[in-house]
Parts: structure tokens; sequence; C-alpha cells
């Protein structure tokens, strides 16, 4: 069971296509996924077959694929809201990685049932390692 | 208008649409039955329906009468009277009276009505009495009534019911309908109303204890009032009514000891039949046990309970349907004391049944035909009646666990799925949730899941069976949730 998490506040990001290079990035660099992946196509196929909005601005982004190495929980947050697929604003983008079922990303998902979980992942007055912490601990 | 009524005018006032009486229930934190009894106060308090209903949908606000209603509010409390309650309100007065003569100059001094209208009154309450074998007589400018007491009470008692007094719940709300029952008359009523709870250690619920409270009213008044005729029947019970008397002998008691009060209570000696008129009510109530059934169920209890059961296709040896028929023995068996007896009890949920449960209604309307037919009894089970059966039928299939079987499903099987099901299952726990997979698990292998009857899914998918898709999104809003009900609803 992995339990790769990574939190990332990025202010400055004002479009979505700087937020999927972004993500593109982030993935390539901690070696989340393989070169030569579709990350950026697969997330906007998913999200066009039917949105993926957890929260009031916070969507759940994702894909299932061989090329990713390790299973990721990857939030970025956002201080602008972005205009997201479905045409509604979103600020807190939790991306999940996977490649097969995972009981830590499963154990995850299932926790955002809570919408207090939802609003404390998206608490900018909480630092970024604060946030990773929260997801890493799982239920107490 | 209290704070309930004003909450559910305001909440109709913002929605576009119709609003259940279970979203206003959650909204007002109450449950339904005070939403639909609020909203049959605020319509009886204005001249024309403020809140409509419509079967299947819910309520909405009539815009056109609210905007009179709050244009008027001064003014309607100054709303003339019907001509049907006028000539109710009449009616009640000269059988009270009867069968002493009453001065129409009086009679009508109160409601400023022509000449015409007086006689056009008359007529009307000549014929409707005379569908009961009473004789109206008008001469010199009275009038009155004359015939078996029985059957002046039974128009009274009928009236009463017209004039909706019957629908308040609370004794003291009932008292309050009639100006002339005073103080005194409500605490002695009410006094024997506890003595006869206390006596047979039961709770005497709505709507029963406003229908004995209403005998008891009748009885004092017409003795006060009128005076009341000794018919061959008073002097001489026959061997049915003797036999029902040895059958109930602690409930005759009961009511000997409360008719013996209101002997002392009047300062008149009241005839015997009285006791037994009073039986009869006591034996047509519902009990919360077993007290008026002595350990036996006649057959045509037992038929008439069967006979539901059997119209609605279920099978009498399931532990549910079990339960269900002892209770509508436990409704049917004092339901048909008051048929034969001809006591009417108000259902005054009978509209908002007719709403919320239509179908279910009108299926136990056609079951009653039925069954009267084949039983071949004289009586006829009334809507008022048919709307307490619906309400056990209604609670029955509510109950019932969901047999309908669900897929829940995104595009990865791991994404937003995992997320729906436990918000599904959270909110539908009787909802059997067969698996939790992809799109492309579905349609690899749509064979394995050709049983599921909904499929929950947060992307689009052509089911391949008959299976219903209801596309919803990961926050599974109130919006998603409705139709999730509606689908393990629908038959």
């Amino acid at each position: 069971m992995t339990k790769t998490v990574i939190v990332v506040d990025k202010p400055e990001i004002t479009d979505i296509e700087t937020f999927m290079q972004v993500v593109e990035e982030i993935a390539l660099r901690k070696k989340l996924i393989q070169a030569g992946n579709n990350l950026r196509v697969d997330i906007k196929a998913r999200e066009a077959m039917g949105n993926t909005r957890v929260g009031v601005d916070t969507v759940m982004p994702h894909v299932k694929a061989e090329y990713v190495i390790k299973p990721t929980v990857l939030i970025i947050r956002v201080r602008q809201p972005l205009t997201w697929q479905d045409q509604l604003p979103a600020r807190v983008f939790i991306i999940l990685l996977v490649r097969e079922p995972d009981p830590f990303l499963e154990d995850f998902i299932i926790r955002l049932v809570n919408e207090d979980f939802i609003d404390e992942l998206a608490d900018f007055n909480q630092p970024p390692e604060s946030i990773r912490q929260l997801v890493i601990e799982g239920r107490k | 208008m209290t704070n309930y009524q004003e909450e559910i005018v305001s909440a109709l006032l913002k929605g576009d649409s119709y609003v259940t009486a279970d979203e206003l229930a959650t909204l007002l934190h109450v449950s339904k039955k005070t939403v639909y009894r609020a909203i049959t106060k605020i319509n009886k308090s204005v001249a024309q329906p403020l809140i409509e209903s419509e079967r299947g949908l819910g309520y909405s606000l009539n815009y056109r009468s609210y905007l009179d209603t709050t244009n008027q509010s001064v003014k309607s409390q100054f709303t003339d009277f019907s001509p049907v309650e006028r000539r109710n309100q009449v009616m009640i007065k000269v059988l009270f009276n009867a069968p002493f003569s009453l001065k129409l100059n009086t009679l009508y001094q109160t409601y400023h009505v022509s000449d015409e209208l007086i006689r056009q009154d008359i007529s009307v309450i000549g014929q409707l009495l005379s569908n009961h074998h009473l004789q109206l007589k008008q001469e010199h400018g009275t009038i009155s009534v004359s015939g078996d007491e029985e059957e002046i009470r039974r128009v009274i008692n009928d009236a009463l019911v017209q004039s909706r007094a019957m629908n308040q719940e609370i004794l003291s709300d009932f008292a309050s309908e009639f100006a002339d029952i005073n103080v005194y008359d409500d605490q002695f009523l009410t006094a024997q109303l506890d003595w006869i709870q206390r006596s047979l250690s039961t709770t005497i619920p709505y709507p029963y204890n406003v229908n004995i409270f209403s005998h008891l009213f009748i009885l004092i008044k017409r003795f006060r009032t009128g005076k009341v005729q000794e018919s061959g029947k008073i002097e001489a019970l026959g061997p049915e009514e003797t036999a029902i008397i040895r059958h109930n002998d602690r409930m005759f008691k009961v009511a000997n000891d409360v008719i013996k009060n209101t002997s002392d209570y009047l300062g008149t000696k009241l005839p015997e039949i009285e006791s037994f008129y009073l039986l009869q009510y006591l034996i047509s109530m519902r009990y919360d046990h077993d007290l008026a059934f002595n350990g036996e169920v006649e057959q045509v209890v037992l038929k008439l309970a069967d006979g539901y059961i059997d119209g609605f296709d279920l099978q009498a040896t399931n532990s549910r349907v079990l339960v269900l028929r002892n209770d509508l023995i436990g409704h049917l068996k004092p339901m048909l004391n008051r048929l034969k007896n001809h006591i009417v009890v108000v259902n005054k949920l009978l509209q908002d049944i007719k709403v919320e449960y239509g179908d279910l209604f009108s299926r136990v309307i056609e079951i009653s035909r039925q069954l009267e037919k084949r039983l071949g009894e004289p009586w006829q089970i009334s809507d008022d009646e048919a709307g307490f059966i619906t309400l056990y039928f209604a609670k029955y299939f509510e109950e019932a666990p969901s047999t309908k079987k669900a897929l829940i499903m995104c595009a990865s099987g791991v994404g937003t799925s995992k997320l729906l099901n436990v918000k599904v299952r959270k909110a539908f726990p009787d909802l059997q949730v067969v698996a939790v997979i992809s799109l492309a698990d579905y349609e690899r292998h749509p064979e394995k899941y050709a049983d599921a009857d909904l499929i929950i899914s947060t992307v689009k998918v052509k089911p391949v069976n008959h299976a219903q898709l209801i596309l919803s999104s990961a926050m599974f809003t109130k919006a998603d949730r409705k139709r999730v009900e509606e689908a393990i609803a629908d038959d």
C-alpha cells in the first residue's frame, strides 16, 4: 500500500492550460508517471464523460493508466478559482493517479464523504504540509 | 398565521415548482402530519385555497389567491357565511330544539339575508331532513322538527362533521368551535372523557375522543334545549342489543357511569337507552390493546381483512403481511361497529392521503366496493374510513425493504464510484448494491450485471438490459437522491 501524497499551493495559476501543465510537470519531476504519457488528454477525456466534482469548489480529476508509476494523491490549491470543465469554479484539485485498485487511495476517497474533510483540504490557512499529514494520517 | 404556517407559505413562495410534504417537514423540522394540519388550517383561514395539492407532485402556492389574501387580510376576517354554512347552522339549532319551534326572525337575524333566501334555505333543509325521515314543520313564522331521536342526533352529528368542527384534534379546540358550549359543559365533558379513559385504562386518540365528546355534547343539548321523545325502543332493548351489552359488560358499566353522571349534571333522569348509545361509541373506537376484542374476531372482520390483503396481491404467509393483517383486524373490528351504528368519524387527513397515496387510496376504494358486494352487508365504507385503511397499506409498502438491485459506476471504477457507493449506501441502506464497477467492465461483460435494476453512475452509459440509468454527481446532491428514491419507489 502506497502513501504518496503531494500537496502544493499554486496561487499564481489563473488558467486551466497552465494548471494542466503544472500537473504534468510535477508528475514527471516526482517520477509519478512515465514520460510519453497521455496525462492531460486522459484527464480531459475523463471529465468529458461526467464531472468529478466532490465539493462546491473541489474537483477530483483522475486517471487510471499503465503509465502511472506511483499511485498518488496530488492536491493542488489555487487562490483564484478556475473555471473547470463542468463550467463551474474550482480552487482545490485532488488529482488521483491510479495504476490499479489501491487500498490507501480507496480509503482516502471514502473520507471525502465527510464534507468537513473537504473543507479542511480547502482551508488555505493550513499550510500544504499540514494538509499532507492530514491525508496521510488516514482515518483516526 | 402561526410561525409554521408562515414558514410553509414562505417556502412555497420561494419554490418555483411543487414542494412535497416531506420536504416541508424537513425544512420546518416537524412531522408530515403537522405539515398537513398546518396546510388545512391555512386553507381554512382564507376565502379560497391558498395552497393547492397535486397528486404525485406535492404542494404549490395559488399565487393569485396569495395576492388577494395578503391585500385583503383585514377584510377576510369579515367573510360572510357560505349558504351551506348558514343552512348548517340554522339546521343544527332547529334540531337541538326539536320538537320545539323557533322563530325564523330570531334564527336568521345574524345572517342579513332576504326572505326569498330564507324560503330557499328552509326548502333545502326540509329535503335533507326528509331523507332521514324527519319532518320539518313551518307555521306562523316558526319552524320545528319532529321524528326519531336517533335520526335527529345523527343529522346533528353529520352537520357538525360537515362544519369541519370535528377536524379539531384537541378537545378544547373542538369545544371552542361552538359559541354556546359554556365552560361548565366543557369541563364536565372533558372530565367524562378522562373518566372513560381511566376506567378502561386506555387513551382515546383523535378522532374518537372528539366523537365521544360531540356525542355527549349533543346529548346534553338535546335534553337541555329540546325535548327527547321516548320511543318504544327506549323502553325495551331487543335481544340483539342485550347480547351486545352482555358481550361488552365492562364497557357497558363505564357507559352507565357516564350516563348517570350526565343525569346528575343535567338534573334529569336519562333513559337507559342512552347507556347503550354511548356503548356503541365505546365499541367503535380503535384501542391500543385488545380491550375491544374480548379475544374473538367476527368472521366478517376476518373476511374484510383478508379481502384487502388479497386485493393487494399480498401473500398471507409472509411475516410482514401477518403483522399487517393483525393491524388491519384491530382497525376493522371497531370500524364495523361504526358502520353498523352509523357512527361517522372524520378523517381530516383524507385530502392529503388522496394526494400522497392516490393510487393506494383508489385501490382501497375499489376493493371496498367489491367486498361490500361480496359480503352483502347493508353498510358502505366511506371515503374517510377508506382513508384510514389506506394508511395501513401505505405504512406496509413504505417499510418494505427494497428489492431493487443497483450497480454503481464511474469511468475507472476506482474514482468517483467509490465515493458515490458510500453515499448511496448511507442514504439507501436497503438498496442492494451488486457491484461498484468501471464503465469498461460493464461494457465488456454486460451479462454479468443483467439483473441490475438501476445504474447509478457518474458517467454516461447505455444500459444493456431493463436497468434504469441515474446519472449522478459524485457529490450525490439532494436532487440525485430524489431521483434514486423515485426509481426505487417506481414499480
